[in-house]
């Protein structure tokens, strides 16, 4: 209530000073508090220009927004716009009919289709319709630590056996240096390691069909790359290669852990330099490719690539409001400011011009665009139901108290159960 | 070795040297085992106050040290990023829900107890099954109600439900409270043509005190403490209170100990004050209970 | 005389009436009407779904699903672990308190009962640094006496996660209930110990004759508050597993709000609610068997 009143205050305030008014508040709920920073300076510049509306940003932290999200989406009184992960994540709430089919408004060619990426755009169609709009991409690599690297003479690994050699041979240096900093306090941190290994080792038509139930039954999940897959992750843990106690190290102990010299290495997000750098790593890490598995029947040069956007709730009252917003945030000149302040990269590139973006945003773009194959991350494409098995077993699996095959019982069992509820 | 000790028969030096040995140990253990655990609840209250003006690098790597250079600069962070408003919540929230549950506990329990009308049995019975009642056991259908209010997000939202919950457990406490109190002092007042308020007001509460502070300083710990509701019934940033500030707080600074820590110390510090100073009516409020 | 008997009562019952509704309205509104709110939506499929009557169905996915049946344990298993810790360590710390020591027993009270204002939040923040397996103190305490660390930390072993909490539950609730049973034996006469002393009963014998019988109403109530808050545990939990690693700390609290929040189930979650209540109801009626006035 306390903001309510200031926020009025506010509003009257303005209005003895430029004499325009409010007329239109809508509430902008996002995830992540890297993304504080550009929010604040872009929704400044929006209402700028469109004084007539007012923008009520808020935000949570990943773990929280989870189930923060689906508690206010449940409600009376949703937010316009919100942040969404592509994929089921994002399907769960056209399932649930709270979000709105903003079809007409690409077909009216409202400013953010301006430049947006198809393939990335596609993402968020689903039942025939389109349900949000991507606002950044992301991608995962294998970060090093340079000065270590060189110190040592050390290769970048190419292969799954040259990263299992590695790891061993960073704890002979030096016993009390981390391998591979790796936090799982929260598992979707896993999902990632599983989404490259499956990568690997399962043809990726069969990949797609399973995490889509669309698999005949007798063969949902059934394919032996999963558990090969699953083999490899558990080896990487019995070699040594991470920290201890990753089922409770959060994911940003981790980074601080890789940017303090405590870690040779660390998988992370394309979000994560300005989180590096943070903490005065700048210009002393480089990122490589995660290696590829000997004789596995996936991709071996793919990566993981996700897409997260934003959208509008189905009981907005203020839909064209929200639409300018979002068209707003997608705008090359926001798009350039997001990689800029936040380090996330552009869902429209192509728009942009590289002078636009930093050049550690270009590198990764040219990586994700090199890559042959991506796949979004395990989480985000798999049926809700299924995926809190994977990532619930994943912690499971990285404390040692059950087998890949036993992982892989669970999914499938929770997989024709979700198949034969539709 | 004296003489006189090799002169004394066997038996007596035996008994005299164990003796003494035993009443020592009989003195010392109890000793030893509270203090033992009394440094086991020091540590990490300590810890907490030294972490919070540490930098990262010197929590993670001397924890138990002082700091090189004290880092106040982690207190002025909590303000600057507005948790002053969720402390505020909160306290609008705690006085919010706890005056009117122990004022409507104090006239439900007095008038179950103490006065005869038809269902006050069956009443009583339904609160008391009920006190046992956990906030998740109707979070769905509670959230939907005080969102088809209009309440959520906002202060009543929170505070009503706190009410409501709380009320079972206060007349629990209160109801026998009331259920011994001498039945003389009221008959002689309403002999004297007192009213059954002025009888409630000026002579039963006035003498109730210690059981009504307990309920208060229970109450008041439990709805400050408070987290599942306010997760859910405000989950925007309106009336955020200072638990789920403080799961945000960790949210943004996971890897930052000190900042979390320092915010953790400054929730927790005045509670511990106030403990410390109010320490006879705290332990005289909790032991209550069971009378 | 007649008249002014009804008179009385009239008044009476204005005044009752009066007195009882707040409470009644708020209890009835907030709790009673949720309560069948969830028993009733508990019948229905979920919203995204169809939300069509569906009968029974979701018990019979409880009864199939094995995280309710984790949770469920957890849930019987804390209650019966904090007895033991909470309530145990509690008397014996009284007991040391009110026989064992004469100087310094004020100060020892006051750090004991200290946790008790400290919110589990709080709590549960502070412990999951002091656990964390790398830089945590306890890692780096245990390490220090040369003692070896569980590679999977505490928190992250599935096997050690759940023990933990209860030692973190126990750090939290120890003093209070130390301080009921002291209340407890401090109530009880002093010339009973004295005469214990003149037989010749030993330090054991005295505690088992004569204190124990004597705080047999404290020790009921400490047990009725441990249970009822063991049951209604969420916080803690939360904080410090958010019920993993994979489900292994999971409890009612944490998976209703997971199925309702989560995973879009908030019918399932109602009739998990639906046992919940159930069970709590139990335990209330179990107050008014203890309770020697009940109504």
């Amino acid at each position: 209530m306390k903001t309510r009143t200031s926020l009025t205050l506010a509003a009257s305030l303005a209005l003895l000073a430029g004499g325009a008014t409010a007329e239109t508040t809508i509430v902008f709920q996002d995830m992540g508090a890297e993304r504080e920073g550009f929010n604040e300076e872009a929704i400044r510049l929006f209402e700028e220009a469109n004084p007539d509306i007012e923008v009520e940003y808020r935000w949570q932290a990943n773990e929280p927004y989870k189930t923060g999200i689906k508690v206010m989406m449940e409600s009376n009184s949703p937010p316009d716009l919100y942040f969404v992960w592509a994929g089921s994540f994002s399907n769960d709430f056209v399932d649930s009919g709270v979000a709105s089919d903003i079809s007409d408004s690409e077909a009216a060619g409202d400013l953010w289709t301006q430049g947006a990426a198809t393939g990335v755009v596609d993402q968020f169609r689903y039942q025939g319709g389109l349900y949000g709009v991507p606002g950044q991409v992301y991608t995962k690599y294998m970060w090093k630590n340079d000065a270590f690297f060189a110190e040592h003479d050390l290769a970048v690994p190419e292969t799954l056996d040259e990263l299992i050699g590695l790891c061993s041979r960073v704890r002979e240096i030096d016993p009390l240096m981390t391998p591979i900093a790796f936090g799982a306090s929260e598992s979707w941190t896993i999902n990632h390691y599983l989404t490259i290994l499956f990568q690997r080792h399962v043809p990726l038509e069969t990949a797609l069909a399973d995490y889509q139930l669309s698999a005949p039954a007798d063969a949902l999940w059934t394919d032996p790359g999963y558990e090969a897959a699953l083999e490899d992750y558990v080896s990487l843990i019995d070699a040594g290669c991470f920290n201890d106690g990753i089922n409770s190290v959060d994911p940003n102990v981790s980074r601080t852990m890789f940017a303090t010299d405590l870690a040779a290495m660390t998988f992370c997000g394309s979000w994560c330099p300005p989180i590096f750098n943070e903490q005065g790593f700048e210009g002393r890490y480089s990122a490589f490719d995660f290696p590829a598995v000997e004789g596995g029947r996936g991709n071996q040069d793919g990566t993981l690539v996700g897409t997260q956007g934003f959208q509008v709730a189905a009981a907005s009252e203020n839909r064209e409001a929200a639409i300018k917003l979002m068209s707003w945030l997608l705008s090359p000149e926001m798009q350039a400011l997001q990689a800029r302040t936040a380090g996330q990269l552009p869902a429209n590139a192509s728009a942009l011009q590289d002078g636009d973006l930093p050049a550690e945003s270009v590198a990764l773009l040219d990586k994700v665009a090199e890559a042959p194959v991506s796949v979004p991350p395990l989480n985000t494409i798999v049926e809700t139901s299924v995926s809190d098995v994977i990532l619930k077993s994943g912690q499971d699996l990285t404390a040692g108290t059950i087998t890949p095959a036993e992982f892989m019982e669970r999914v499938r069992a929770q997989a024709l159960d979700a198949k034969s509820r539709g | 070795m004296t003489d006189g000790a090799i002169v004394r028969p066997l038996e007596a030096p035996a008994r005299a040297r164990r003796h003494p040995m035993i009443r020592f140990l009989k003195r010392i253990i109890p000793y030893v085992v509270l203090l033992a655990y009394c440094a086991l609840v020091l540590v990490p209250i300590v810890w907490v106050m030294s972490a919070s003006i540490k930098t990262r690098r010197e929590v993670f790597l001397e924890p138990l040290g002082l700091p090189e250079v004290p880092q106040w600069g982690n207190y002025a962070n909590i303000f600057e990023s507005g948790f002053q408003t969720y402390i505020w919540n909160s306290v609008v929230v705690t006085v919010g829900s706890v005056v009117p549950m122990v004022i409507f506990s104090i006239m439900a329990a007095y008038a179950l107890a103490r006065r005869v009308f038809l269902g006050r049995k069956v009443i009583y019975l339904l609160i008391v099954l009920t006190y046992a009642i956990p906030v998740h056991s109707i979070l769905i259908p509670l959230y939907r109600m005080v969102d088809d209010m209009g309440l959520l997000d906002t202060y009543l939202g929170l505070i009503l439900p706190h009410i409501a919950l709380g009320i079972p457990f206060s007349v629990v406490i209160l109801y026998s409270f009331f259920l011994d109190f001498p039945a003389e002092l009221e008959e002689a007042a309403r002999i004297d043509g007192c009213s059954p308020w002025r009888i409630l007001f000026a002579i039963v509460l006035p003498l109730s005190a210690p059981a009504v502070l307990s309920v208060v300083i229970f109450q008041t710990v439990s709805v400050w403490n408070e987290f599942l509701w306010a997760s859910i019934a405000a989950s925007g940033e309106d009336v955020r209170v200072w638990t789920t500030g403080i799961m945000q707080f960790q949210g943004q600074y996971s890897s930052d100990w000190p900042k979390i820590l320092a915010v953790v110390n400054l929730m927790t510090l005045p509670l511990l004050a106030i403990y410390i100073l109010a320490q006879r009516h705290f332990v005289r409020a909790f032991a209550g209970i069971g009378k | 005389m007649g008249m002014a008997t009804i008179k009385r009562r009239q008044n009476g019952t204005a005044f009752d009436l009066v007195m009882v509704a707040p409470a009644l309205l708020l209890f009835g509104l907030f709790i009673v009407w949720p309560a069948i709110e969830a028993l009733h939506t508990s019948l229905y499929d979920e919203p995204n779904r169809g939300g069509g009557f569906i009968g029974l169905a979701n018990y019979r996915d409880m009864i199939a699903d094995p995280v309710f049946w984790i949770a469920m344990k957890n849930n019987v298993l804390f209650i019966l672990c904090n007895l033991v810790f909470q309530v145990g360590i509690g008397t014996i710390f009284a007991a040391l308190i009110d026989q064992g020591i004469r100087r310094g027993s004020t100060v020892i009270r006051t750090i004991i009962f200290a946790p008790l204002v400290i919110a589990p939040v709080a709590i549960g923040v502070i412990w999951s640094m002091l656990l964390e397996p790398n830089f945590g103190l306890v890692r780096q305490g245990i390490n220090a006496a040369g003692l070896p660390y569980p590679s999977q930390g505490l928190l992250g072993n599935p096997d050690l996660a759940f023990p933990s909490i209860v030692a973190v539950g126990a750090w939290n609730y120890i003093g209070f209930m130390m301080t009921i049973m002291l209340a407890a034996m401090q109530g009880i006469p002093r010339d009973l110990y004295e005469a214990a002393r003149i037989d010749g009963s030993s330090a054991f014998q005295t505690f088992w004759h004569i204190t124990l019988p004597g705080v047999r109403g404290a020790l009921i109530l400490c047990s009725l508050i441990v249970i009822v808050g063991s049951f209604k545990t969420f916080e803690l939990v939360y904080v410090l597993t958010r019920g993993g690693p994979g489900n292994s700390t999971q409890v009612l609290g944490t998976y209703i709000v997971e199925a309702a929040f989560q995973l879009f189930r908030p019918n399932y979650a109602a009739g998990m609610s639906v046992v919940v209540l159930i069970v709590a109801i139990l335990f209330g009626s179990l107050q008014v068997m203890t309770s020697r006035r009940a109504a």
